[in-house]
């Protein structure tokens, strides 16, 4: 039998029940292994459960793309909106082997700087001190990295990450509002004394995928 | 006194993150002067930097609810015009209005579990709620029972309140499915192939 666990919290499900970890983290470790051609294939045969494993895996780099451009969050989700609608019509035209995240990173880029160049919000400051510090980080110091490019590539390495890890760093180090170690351990389904050694065994695998990408 | 801590990267993430005691602090930024430079001490450094100034949230549920209406849309738009017939399935059979048999001990247990039998021209449907006595919330357990030759495996189910497509699972071989943790309240349960649309409605969640 088939279980699909309706969603109640303000985040997502991947249709993964019993994992409290999901609601915060997306994508599922089987998720990880499903290619994204798999998904389009499955998208463009009308099935919804790969929609929204489209939307599990990608809704957080579509959606702070522009936020991390100084994009209120209406403008955020406005760009969000338009992006995965860009990619529904554009579903059945994607070829073998399109990379989703590099796409949708593109539009998303690309939708953002529509919504600036309107006159919501100027900024065309580049991520300049922080591009200085991509070597230590292992992303090719001759690029100039722009802040769309460092949220996809922080973005594909989290979700290459397990369930329980990408839903710590994500509270620790990315979302807006950092929680309290009684508030994630809760969340989680974890004791509080984990989340220290948790964190770190987490950084570290994280250092490590980043290195090899 | 010899270091009774290893430099680790789970100890340099502490030292990093300014969370060891003042001692304890002073004894690593001792122990990092001796090592000399580290390969993990400046990513830890690197990663501080960007990801206090990187953002990756979720974007709120309306965005979500909207993009699932998008896809309906996209997949309904790809059905071969005139090919899907819409039915609804009627309820034949309720077990909440059936008595309950006094002095067996399975009385007790009716309040709590609910069979439901709904009909329809191409199939049966069978469904069972079970209440959660913790949160008075139901698990919902079905199963697709085609009178045709139609193949029950990988009817698309989707439950929806409010108009609002809430979940959406796939019957297995069997032509089964479940949803869990649901609220009381009104529901409409549609089951999908590429000839039929079956819809169950209204659905009722009640104890």
């Amino acid at each position: 039998m088939t279980k699909a666990r309706v969603d109640h919290q303000p985040s997502s499900l991947g249709g993964r029940p019993d994992n409290a970890a999901a609601q915060t983290a997306g994508p599922t470790m089987e998720m990880q292994q499903e290619t994204d051609d798999d998904l389009i294939r499955a998208c463009r045969s009308g099935n919804a459960e790969a929609w929204e494993r489209v939307l599990d895996k990608y809704e957080r780099l579509v959606y702070s793309i522009p936020l991390n451009y100084g994009l209120s969050r209406d403008d955020a989700a406005d760009v969000a909106q338009l992006t995965f609608t860009s990619l529904l019509q554009s579903l059945d035209s994607l070829h073998e082997g399109s990379r989703l995240s590099a796409w949708l990173a593109t539009v998303a880029r690309r939708n953002t700087w529509r919504v600036i160049e309107r006159g919501r919000r100027e900024s065309t400051e580049e991520y300049g001190d922080v591009a200085e510090t991509m070597p230590s980080l292992g992303k090719d110091s001759t690029s100039l990295l722009e802040r769309w490019e460092m949220v996809e590539w922080l973005n594909h390495g989290l979700t290459l990450l397990n369930e329980r890890c990408r839903g710590l760093l994500l509270a620790l180090y990315f979302e807006p509002d950092e929680p309290s170690y009684a508030d994630l351990a809760a969340r989680l389904g974890m004791a509080v004394g984990g989340i220290g050694p948790t964190r770190a065994r987490c950084l570290e695998r994280l250092k490590q995928i980043l290195e090899e990408r | 006194m010899p270091n009774s801590h290893t430099l680790n990267f789970a100890r340099l993430l502490d030292w990093v993150e300014g969370r060891l005691s003042p001692e304890e602090a002073a004894q690593v930024a001792e122990q990092v002067a001796q090592a000399g430079e580290r390969a993990d001490l400046g990513w830890l450094r690197a990663f501080r930097q960007v990801s206090a100034k990187t953002t990756l949230a979720a974007p709120p549920p309306e965005t979500r609810d909207l993009l699932r209406q998008r896809f309906a849309e996209y997949a309904q738009a790809k059905r071969p015009a005139g090919m899907l017939r819409r039915l609804t399935a009627t309820l034949t059979f309720d077990s909440s209005l059936q008595p309950a048999t006094a002095g067996l001990r399975s009385a007790g247990t009716q309040a709590s579990q609910r069979q439901l039998i709904y009909a329809a021209e191409i199939a049966d449907v069978a469904l069972n709620l079970q209440l959660r006595q913790y949160n008075q919330h139901f698990d919902l357990a079905g199963q697709i029972l085609p009178k045709q030759a139609i193949a029950p495996a990988g009817f698309a189910v989707e439950l929806v309140r409010d108009a609002q497509p809430i979940g959406t699972t796939t019957a297995d071989e069997l032509g089964e499915f479940a949803f869990e943790d649901l609220a009381p309240g009104m529901y409409e349960l549609g089951l999908r192939n590429e000839q039929f649309d079956l819809v169950i409605a209204p659905l009722e969640l009640r104890r």
